[in-house]
């Protein structure tokens, strides 16, 4: 793990799954590679934190799960996002997208200044 | 991807096992895919094993999170599915019974009916035998009476030194108070009236019963010493009634028998004691050197815990033993001691109430059966119309609980609106017999639907279902799928059902025959005591109580007078022919007795004379009543207190005394107290007529002394009249209005005092009567609907049977042969039960044995008849079979 990887800050665990489940339906491995490959290994979800999300939004309503068959012939079990779920992530997607755009705008003259030299790296 | 939802299966979360192995599985999954990318990437297989691993995290805490949450998911879901099979049950079951309107009206009618019965029965014997005594920890109440050993009675009463004695010395009750009990003119500006009171000691109400004055106070000890003032406690409802609801009546006074007492305090209505028309309360004069002889009060008392009636008996019986070698007079006349719960003690007639209402609910207990096979056949024959239905539902899927389910939500519809408006019909019938019920018997509070009797009927409502509604449902989900959907085509019932259908006519005609026959012994009852001689002549007879009080009248010869002046006003009263008077009534409950012997006996112990029933008689009472005069004379105007003391006696009494001679003229011994008595000349004999209660056993024999000689309080005045005495009541009552204004009269027909002593059969012959009917209409119902159903069932056997030669008559013959056998099964059954029964409460019917071959064989003719006419009508119509429009069909 290098120091470009961080773990996901709190309150976006929801907001990454739901945004996945998003594309389709899928089950938790996949779920787990598919973060993994969009944040391109900067954000990373412990499986215990994604299995206890995935658990935690069934029951709250915002995704079903039901046994399916994988792409490899084996049963497992997959979540797919309903409409309470998309309702959700709107929400959810609206507020982080307000907070980004607060943080960067404070963050603007750090960036000018070129104290962000070392990031630029990675 | 595929979509996996179209091949997916259910999610499984019915227990929280498969919770647990549904985490286990997706998490097995989860690591199995690590593992596997793991090693397409070059690790060995141990190593990724381990890696996946780490990398997942805290895997037992996840696992244990995941199952937690599935778990408690499932819970959810497994209750919102039964609320939603119930509600679809409940929806299906309306659109059902609306599709079939006859069947359900027809089961709820019923239902409603036999629920209403049961509940009205229910309702009745509530305020006499459940609802609980408006005092304190009312079980440990009781009554202390003791033995008569001369009479036998074992309720006999004590005097207040006797009272004083027994309180003293026994260790069982923790407190033991007295009252008495009688009747009193209230005067005043509200008018004359006439009022029940009870006299208790001052302990009763606050230790004994526990029961306090919602006004006022209750009784001090000191107002019950003797030359106390005088204070009354009123009942609410006289208190409500006459002094309009008034609070500032304590303190004040008011007028009872002429004496004024001040007011302390006010009963709650609730409150009933000794008996509901007791409408006020005096204080018991406490005096422990009064006389010893004069027993009048009755003892109650709460027993100390720890101790049982049994064992206060007993206590009580050894405190007896030593009174009795103390007083030999007195106290040595009894021996023995009962204790009786006070409220069977407070009912005069608390065994033949409790057998009757035993009766009562037995029969409407019967009734609702009756009404739930009757349904049970009406369900089973439903079910076999709807194999079908039935059949397709399996087919599709639904599991035969589900089935049973749905069947029974069906049944429990009918049956809540059946118990619904079976206690509206309750509501009413209640009305309709509250009145019926003597007033003055012991009960607790009114006949009304509370909520004991709601719950009750509730009860009632939701079990009817499983009675009739179950027994059809296993049936009807029993069903084989292809035998099912192939036959149904014929609605045809099957074997199972028709034996189902015909066990349930048989139990149906049984049932209704024990009711008939008990109307009918009851109905034999009644008759044979209508016939008892009387001995008098009770029509045209009218008979009005008054008491005279201390205050107006003081003296004897002032009540003399009275009576003097107001049977003449009753015979100035055109149409009456003749009027008197006297100071007991017979058949009114109540008795005077003597113990006489002929004079030339005076030697022998007193405790061996003969015991009579006394009563005075005015001159004229024999014409008046209709009493025979057999020898010797009638009491004139000239036997009063300065002539010498005579008496009548009837002729029984006659013969005890004197056997094979003539009486009269004869002189005996006797009086109220044996020990002191009196000699009398005989100057007639009359007639013996039935005093005591009617029913109650053998007529005793009656000795009268001339009201002339011996002035009382209390007297009847009678009137025979050649009308109707309905008709005379007014005039009565005005011609005593002459005599005395202040004086309040109640009058009635003697007829009436007559049909109080046969209530208990009237009510058991009605009652019995109602039921028995609906029962045998039901069963005749029941029959019919049987016999037309298999009839209808077996058209296409009886159209070949004549295509064969078979004679319309041997049709008919068959059919019928069906519909009796059933009856005469179910007849057999019912006889043989009504028989036991009867003889099991044999002491509720009199001069009617439980074999009585007029009742027994009635009810055969009578259930044979109806059978064969409910039989007829479908006979007819098989015999009428067409055999070729029959043979088409098929």
């Amino acid at each position: 793990m290098g120091t470009n990887q961080r773990g996901l800050l709190p309150g976006t665990v929801d907001l990454v799954i739901l945004q996945t489940l998003s594309e389709g339906p899928m089950h938790g491995f996949a779920v787990s590679r598919s973060i993994g490959a969009r944040s391109r290994g900067v954000l990373e979800l412990q499986d215990a934190a994604l299995y206890q999300a995935l658990h935690r939004m069934e029951k709250s309503g915002w995704i079903d799960a039901e046994w399916g068959i994988s792409e490899k012939g084996k049963r497992a079990k997959y979540y797919r996002l309903n409409a309470s779920g998309r309702r959700q992530l709107q929400q959810e997607a609206g507020f982080w997208r307000d907070y980004a755009r607060a943080v960067a705008a404070i963050l603007e003259p750090i960036v000018e200044s070129g104290l962000e030299a070392g990031h630029q790296k990675g | 991807m595929a979509n996996p939802f179209r091949r997916a299966f259910r999610l499984d979360r019915r227990s929280a096992g498969d919770a647990r192995s549904s985490v286990d599985e997706e998490l097995a999954f989860h690591l199995a895919e690590c593992v596997e990318e793991l090693v397409a990437a070059g690790w060995s297989q141990r190593e990724a094993e381990v890696e996946a691993r780490r990398k997942f995290g805290d895997m037992e805490a996840t696992r244990a999170y995941c199952t937690e949450v599935q778990t408690k998911r499932g819970r959810e879901e497994r209750r919102a599915m039964a609320t939603h099979d119930s509600w679809q049950d409940l929806k299906y079951a309306l659109r059902t019974l609306r599709r079939t309107p006859g069947y359900s009206a027809l089961v709820v009618v019923t239902l409603a009916f036999g629920i209403a019965a049961t509940t009205t029965i229910f309702s009745a014997m509530n305020p006499y035998l459940l609802r609980p005594l408006p005092y304190g920890d009312p079980d440990a109440l009781v009554q202390v009476n003791q033995v008569n050993r001369v009479t036998g009675w074992d309720k006999d009463r004590f005097s207040y030194p006797q009272v004083a004695d027994w309180a003293a010395r026994s260790r069982a009750f923790e407190a033991l108070g007295a009252y008495s009990y009688g009747s009193a003119n209230l005067t005043g500006p509200q008018g004359p009236e006439q009022a029940q009171y009870s006299r208790v000691t001052a302990n009763l109400f606050g230790e004994v019963l526990r029961a306090e004055p919602f006004l006022g106070r209750g009784f001090l000890p000191e107002e019950g010493l003797p030359g106390a003032e005088p204070v009354v406690l009123l009942g609410e409802s006289l208190w409500r009634r006459r002094y309009n609801g008034d609070a500032a009546i304590l303190g004040q006074t008011i007028t009872a028998d002429g004496v004024q007492r001040t007011v302390v305090g006010i009963m709650p209505e609730r409150f009933n004691f000794p008996f509901g028309s007791a409408r006020f309360w005096l204080p018991l004069t406490q005096d422990a050197s009064g006389s010893r002889a004069s027993m009048n009060e009755q003892i109650v008392a709460r027993l100390n815990e720890g101790w049982t009636a049994e064992e206060a008996r007993t206590e009580l019986t050894g405190i007896q033993a030593e009174l009795r070698a103390i007083y030999p007079e007195t106290d040595g006349r009894m021996e023995g001691v009962t204790v009786t719960p006070l409220r069977e003690a407070l009912n005069f007639v608390w065994e033949i109430m409790s057998v009757t209402f035993a009766i009562l609910l037995g029969a409407v207990v019967f009734v609702l059966l009756i009404a739930c096979v009757n349904v049970a056949s009406l369900t089973l024959a439903r079910g076999s119309g709807r194999r079908r239905e039935v059949a397709v539902r399996a087919a599709i899927g639904a599991p035969r609980g589900r089935l049973v389910r749905q069947l029974l939500t069906e049944s429990l519809v009918l049956s809540v609106v059946g118990g619904a408006l079976g206690i509206l019909l309750s509501y009413w019938a209640v009305g309709l017999i509250s009145p019926v019920l003597p007033e003055d018997l012991y009960r607790i509070g009114d006949i009304e639907l509370d909520g004991t009797v709601l719950t009750f009927a509730s009860v009632l409502t939701l079990l009817t279902p499983l009675a009739f509604g179950l027994f059809p449902a296993l049936s009807a989900s029993k069903v084989g799928l292809t035998e099912g959907l192939k036959e149904a085509s014929r609605g045809s019932g099957g074997l199972a059902t028709s034996r189902g259908r015909r066990l349930l006519v048989v139990a149906q005609v049984a049932m209704a025959v024990v009711l008939i026959t008990g109307a009918g012994l009851m109905l034999r009852s009644m008759s044979s005591v209508q016939q008892i001689d009387l001995g008098f002549d009770a029509e045209h007879l009218v008979v009005a109580e008054i008491m005279l009080p201390a205050g107006a009248y003081p003296s004897a010869q002032e009540r003399l007078d009275y009576v003097d002046r107001a049977v003449a006003e009753l015979q100035r009263i055109p149409g009456v022919v003749s009027a008197s008077a006297s100071s007991w009534l017979p058949l009114n409950h109540e008795t005077h007795t003597w113990q006489v012997t002929p004079s030339s006996q005076a030697g022998t112990p007193t405790e061996q004379w003969p015991l009579t029933v006394v009563n005075r008689a005015h001159p004229g009472y024999l014409e008046t009543m209709g009493i025979t005069l057999l020898a010797g004379r009638a009491f004139t105007a000239l036997d009063g207190a300065d002539g010498a003391p005579v008496v009548m006696v009837s002729r029984s009494l006659a013969d005890r005394l004197w056997p094979g001679e003539d009486a009269v003229g004869k002189t005996l011994l006797g009086g109220a107290d044996a020990s002191e008595p009196v000699s009398y000349q005989v100057v007639g004999v009359v007639s013996d007529i039935q005093f005591e209660a009617l029913g109650g056993g053998e007529i005793g024999t009656q000795l009268y002394t001339p009201t002339l000689q011996a002035a009382g309080r209390r007297y009847f005045l009678l009137a025979r009249t050649e009308g109707t005495p309905g008709a005379l009541i007014p005039a009565a009552r005005e011609a005593l209005g002459v005599a005395d204004p202040d004086l309040p009269v109640s009058a009635r027909p003697m007829t009436a005092v007559v049909g109080e002593n046969l209530l208990q059969w009237s009510i058991g012959t009605v009652l019995l009567g109602i039921f028995g009917g609906g029962a045998l209409l039901l069963a005749t119902l029941g029959i019919y609907g049987l016999i037309s159903y298999s009839v209808s069932q077996r058209r296409a056997e009886m159209g070949v049977r004549v295509a064969l030669g078979a004679s319309r008559n041997e049709i008919r013959r068959s059919v019928l042969g069906d519909g009796l056998r059933m009856t005469l099964v179910g007849l057999a059954l019912g006889l043989v039960l009504a028989v036991a029964l009867a003889r099991l409460v044999a002491s509720v019917f009199y001069g009617v044995s439980p074999f009585d071959p007029l009742t027994l064989g009635g009810v055969m003719a009578l259930f044979l008849g109806v059978a064969t006419v409910a039989s007829l009508i479908p006979a007819e119509r098989a015999s009428r079979a067409d055999p070729a429009s029959v043979l088409r069909m098929e």
